[in-house]
């Protein structure tokens, strides 16, 4: 039999890294070029297919989906949003250092509010990477760092799309 | 439980929305608002909150902590909800504790939508902005460390890149074999200046067939030939104030080739239908792997256009007179990959990199960064041995000698034309269909090649 669980997870980057971007090709399977800022949250939902967990039971997860707009630190009712997750996608944008430098602080947000919520880092927009950038090997220092898993990805060609929340969906499956 | 007169008054307000939770967070009392703001079209009285409401699945401790007098309010600012227009509404949720006890829980969704659209718009800009100016930033920044290589002739390009970087219409001839990098020289020569926010406009002269060529180029006036519906700029114009790069020019056909030559005496230039002058200010690159001179003693490229092309003349060597250079490049794909592929290699085995080194790089840098991508794909251990590289080319000596066998010809004979026609798909499947590439490599003019698959009716 199997048992359906929903759980919250949230999606964190600077903006303009591709969240609502991931989300869209995730969820829709659509991909548009425009980009169009968020603002505030955009919850979506998305049946995952079956797992089996180490006990032999099939779970599949309702994923609640909170694309989270690029955070302000400082607005304490924006990390309102965290509470109740079950885990976390946190996304850089491999054409924009900067993007990278605000993961910490954003993860020391997070963790303070959901301490026991898993982590995966994404590298998206793999498919304007320019060779020779470090931004890839920063991404794989701050996974190492963090213990968490991390992916490069597209949301244009959807390239480890589907993989990136398996990921997470199965690392949640695993602590059950 | 009945909501009191004056709350409902209190909340009838057009932008308010409210329910009212029991102990399990059931709903026992909403308004109208309530339901429209949550797109919900029944009643939901005795709904559990999560069922209609997505977002406050996973808020059940919270609303848990509320009931045990632990918080008295939690809000959700700026929850969007995609309206059927695919506009977007935004909403402030807030909960409430309140007094009483069969509904101690009192939800207020806020539509703050005209004022969250206005901070979206300003929001948009300054991050369009932001982006924008990070973007001139990264190309200026990162495309100079693109030329990798520490030998003499990759230390002069790099020179010369900057010199003529810095002169806004300076006219450049990139020379060098395919796989070279002469696109990347290109794009490093435009942004390493001034200009480097403006456009970039690059046309492979081969990949267009010639009967458009002139309308990419120089645009058209409505009704200048047939199909011309409306007007159109040409790319010259499109490259106003930035760099025109003209990849594989030596594939310009004659005609163009005069008209490319009166626009660079003159920069100015008429669309086609037109009799306006028009003027534009660009920096002029143009690239070929043909030899031009040669071209030129064959009268298949005019010499007068050359000279006015090659007033800087950069020559990008092969890869394999770059010596030590191919390994540097090859390190920094093994890194580049090792993220791909989440590998660790760390290093290129001695007899492999003897085995880079040995070998003619026909493809250069685009065929050293296949074979180290496959290397990686198929590497186990933390190191790149020479039976993990691949090399897909044969060294001279052996082209020549696979030759000498392809022209022995078997007792029972052969038929010529079933070797042509193969040959004509051979050369075609290697050019990704480009027939002026497919020419190339049989050594015969784009007309002869041309008549060659109309014969065998391979197009």
């Amino acid at each position: 039999m199997t048992i359906q669980i929903n759980r919250k997870i949230c999606l964190l980057g600077m903006y303009a890294t591709g969240k609502t971007s991931l989300i869209r090709r995730y969820v829709h399977n659509i991909f548009d070029e425009k980009y169009l800022s968020t603002i505030g949250v955009n919850v979506s939902q998305k049946l995952l297919p079956p797992l089996e967990t180490s006990n032999n039971k099939i779970v599949q997860f309702n994923f609640l989906i909170w694309d989270i707009e690029g955070i302000d630190r400082n607005n304490k009712l924006q990390k309102n949003y965290y509470a109740g997750s079950s885990g976390a996608i946190v996304v850089g944008d491999l054409t924009r250092k900067e993007s990278f430098e605000v993961i910490n602080g954003l993860l020391s947000d997070f963790s303070t509010i959901c301490p026991e919520a898993l982590i995966v880092l994404a590298g998206n927009k793999k498919d304007l990477l320019i060779e020779n950038t470090d931004h890839p090997q920063r991404l794989k220092e701050l996974a190492a760092q963090k213990k968490a898993d991390y992916l490069l990805t597209s949301a244009k060609t959807g390239e480890n799309v589907d993989e990136l929340f398996l990921l997470l969906a199965h690392k949640i499956k695993d602590k059950l | 439980m009945i909501i009191p007169k004056f709350v409902n008054t209190a909340f009838s307000d057009h932008l308010i929305g409210y329910a009212l939770l029991d102990n399990v967070f059931r709903i026992t009392e909403h308004n109208r608002n309530f339901i429209k703001f949550l797109n919900l079209h029944d009643n939901v009285r005795e709904k559990q909150l999560v069922e209609i409401m997505p977002e406050a699945i996973g808020l059940e401790q919270i609303l848990q902590e509320m009931l045990d007098n632990e918080r008295s309010i939690f809000t959700l600012p700026q929850v969007n909800r995609f309206l059927k227009d695919q506009q977007i509404a935004y909403y402030n949720i807030t909960f409430y504790t309140t007094s009483l006890t069969d509904t101690p829980v009192f939800v207020i969704i806020y539509d703050i939508t005209e004022e969250t659209r206005l901070k979206q718009q300003l929001t948009q800009q300054k991050y369009e902005i932001e982006l924008l100016e990070g973007q001139s930033f990264l190309q200026g920044r990162t495309l100079p460390n693109s030329l990798l290589g520490n030998s003499e002739p990759i230390r002069k390009i790099r020179d010369m890149v900057q010199h003529v970087a810095q002169i806004p219409k300076a006219t450049i001839f990139l020379n060098g074999e395919s796989g070279t990098g002469k696109s990347l020289v290109a794009r490093l020569i435009h942004n390493g200046n001034a200009i480097s926010t403006r456009p970039f406009v690059e046309i492979n002269c081969a990949a267009i067939p010639e009967t458009l060529l002139e309308a990419e180029l120089f645009g058209y006036e409505k009704g200048a030939f047939t199909n011309a519906f409306t007007s159109k700029p040409g790319l010259l114009e499109e490259a106003d104030g930035g760099t025109l790069f003209l990849d594989e020019i030596g594939d310009l056909p004659l005609k163009l080739q005069v008209k490319l030559l009166s626009f660079i005496e003159s920069r100015s230039f008429r669309r086609l239908g037109s009799t306006k002058e028009l003027q534009v200010n660009i920096k002029l690159i143009s690239a070929s792997n043909r030899n031009i001179i040669e071209m030129i003693k064959k009268n298949e490229f005019r010499e007068d256009l050359f000279y006015r092309l090659n007033v800087v003349n950069i020559n990008l060597p092969p890869l394999r007179d770059t010596g030590q250079d191919i390994i540097t490049i090859a390190r920094n794909f093994i890194g580049m990959f090792n993220i791909d592929f989440k590998k660790n290699v760390q290093k290129l085995s001695a007899n492999a990199e003897q085995k880079l080194l040995n070998y003619h790089w026909p493809g250069n840098v685009r065929e050293l960064r296949n074979v180290i991508e496959r290397a990686m794909i198929f590497a186990s251990g933390s190191e790149i041995t020479s039976q993990d590289i691949h090399l897909y080319h044969l060294s001279p000596n052996e082209e020549n000698a696979t030759i000498e066998k392809i022209l022995n010809i078997p007792p029972e004979g052969i038929a010529f034309e079933e070797i042509e026609r193969k040959l004509l798909d051979s050369a075609l499947e290697m050019a990704n269909g480009n027939q002026s590439k497919a020419a190339r490599l049989l050594h015969l003019s784009r007309d002869a090649f041309r008549y060659r698959l109309e014969k065998y009716h391979v197009i």
